[in-house]
């Protein structure tokens, strides 16, 4: 019988054969499968180490690819198999962060675009309020007095902030590892929105999120015109019957627990 | 609820950026229906989300995609060599720096180190995680250690432990995001100082990263 390693049935084929390997590997095999874990990762090393290339020209590739290697080792000697994450979202802050720690011109250069990306950040959050809606890149350039390149180079060197974990059971990892807050609110109308009928869901994409009016649902889905308002107001009935039930239910429980 | 606030909130849901987790998934193919939908409207009209996908994606098809040369093959035996030398170096030179270097600055080394594996490992906080310790940090030679546990209020205190009675005394400032507040390191028993800090699930649900730890 083989050896089954927990966690490793997010993986591909490839993947959990190596980490078996190296999970069950005494001490002389455990150097080998860990080289063999190096190799099938270092592609992720170079995407990062070309990305930081890109925005420091001045920086020396090989220098680069190396810290990019040793963030990756890192990873593979600090990744918990049995936890169900995917590798690549582990290592990724990990790579990240070895290449613009090892040098005091690296960790400036990170510091600098850390400063950039919360500078979008908040203005694409008042130009968002402002505007009901994104912001372009365009618009956010001309507000923040940054270039185009600026904004993306910032948003290249930050990377995803996953955790060492993704929440829930389809769970995932971080950089300054933390998941980006989602108001309970809108994860709770997410939950909702998902309990509804193909064709409810349907009905709310196009005329919440494609603004396509009555009519063009009911010629894209072959219904009346009448239809598609009973079948939107049915939803809309569904999920706020839900969603009132959770949400006074919610406000139960923070009553119990004295906030 | 008003159906006219509900339905502002769908439309809403288009503005809303994508969480890290649903990022992935959308990247893996892994979002049900209406998540993938939702993800859709809002990537149309978002440049930040719309480039960290392009990112995300650029990772998947490297792997995907990946060709290992033998100049890759000896790229890594020689890193592999490297740094196993080096890290028995590390592990002689961390025995010698015990014993030389000030306490205030070793301790400064491990709080530098204490905040990047926060960093890297501190997972978000959920409600079900109430009463679990979420993080657990020690330094290579075991002189501090910390930890994070969740409360029954929600509420996360952070601890601070360390063998080194000569820390008696010193006071710490920590932040994290708009919180401030010092602390001081006590003698809990004769062979242990420790400090702890509870951080109200206000200020803990905002970006963990954004921490720092210093003497005071």
């Amino acid at each position: 019988m083989g050896i089954i390693v927990a966690g490793v049935g997010r993986m591909t084929e490839d993947e959990r054969s190596l980490w078996e390997s190296y999970c069950v590997a005494d001490e002389t095999a455990r150097e080998t499968a860990r080289e063999n874990l190096i190799l099938f990762y270092l592609p992720l090393a170079i995407v990062w180490a070309k990305r930081v290339s890109r925005i420091a020209g001045w920086a020396n590739w090989e220098d680069l690819k190396q810290d990019g290697v040793i963030g990756l080792m890192n990873a593979i000697r600090r990744f918990d198999v049995s936890k169900g994450v995917k590798f690549k979202y582990f290592a990724s802050p990990h790579i990240r962060g070895a290449i613009f720690d090892s040098s005091e011109f690296t960790r400036d250069l990170a510091r600098r675009q850390e400063e950039i990306y919360r500078k979008i950040r908040r203005a694409e959050g008042v130009l968002t309020k402002a505007l009901q809606r994104n912001p372009t890149i365009e618009e956010v350039a001309e507000r923040t007095e940054l270039t185009i390149e600026q904004i993306q180079n910032a948003i290249d060197a930050m990377g995803l902030a996953f955790a060492g974990e993704l929440p829930d059971a389809e769970v995932a990892p971080a950089r300054g590892v933390v998941e980006t807050p989602r108001p309970e609110r809108a994860i709770m109308l997410l939950e909702a929105l998902s309990q509804l009928n193909a064709r409810e869901q349907e009905t709310i994409r196009r005329y919440y999120w494609e603004d396509q009016p009555h009519e063009e649902i009911a010629k894209r889905l072959a219904l009346t015109v009448s239809n598609v308002i009973k079948i939107r107001q049915r939803a809309i009935g569904k999920l706020r019957k839900r969603l009132d039930v959770k949400w006074e239910g919610r406000h139960d429980e923070d009553r119990r627990s004295g906030e | 609820m008003k159906t006219d606030d509900l339905e502002n909130e769908l439309r809403d849901l288009k503005s809303t950026h994508l969480t890290e987790s649903e990022m992935a998934a959308y990247c893996d193919q892994e979002l049900d229906q209406i998540g993938r939908a939702r993800a859709e409207a809002h990537l149309k009209q978002c440049f930040i989300c719309e480039r960290q996908l392009e990112l995300l994606r650029e990772e998947t098809a490297a792997l995907t995609n990946r060709l290992i040369t033998s100049d890759d093959v000896a790229f890594v035996e020689r890193l592999m060599d490297q740094t196993g030398r080096a890290q028995k170096a590390s592990a002689r030179r961390s025995a010698e720096i015990a014993h030389e270097v000030p306490m205030r600055e070793r301790l400064a080394e491990y709080l530098r180190q204490m905040i990047t594996d926060w960093q890297i490992q501190f997972k978000p906080v959920r409600r079900s995680d109430q009463g679990e310790e979420v993080w657990r940090w020690q330094s290579e030679d075991g002189h501090l250690r910390a930890r994070a546990t969740v409360e029954k209020n929600a509420d996360l205190t952070v601890y601070f432990s360390s063998n080194e009675m000569q820390l008696e005394g010193t006071r710490l400032h920590f932040r994290l995001g708009s919180m401030n507040q010092e602390l001081t390191l006590r003698r809990i028993s004769e062979s242990e100082v420790a400090a702890q800090v509870a951080v109200p699930r206000r200020y803990h649900q905002g970006n963990m990263a954004d921490i720092s730890i210093q003497i005071v």
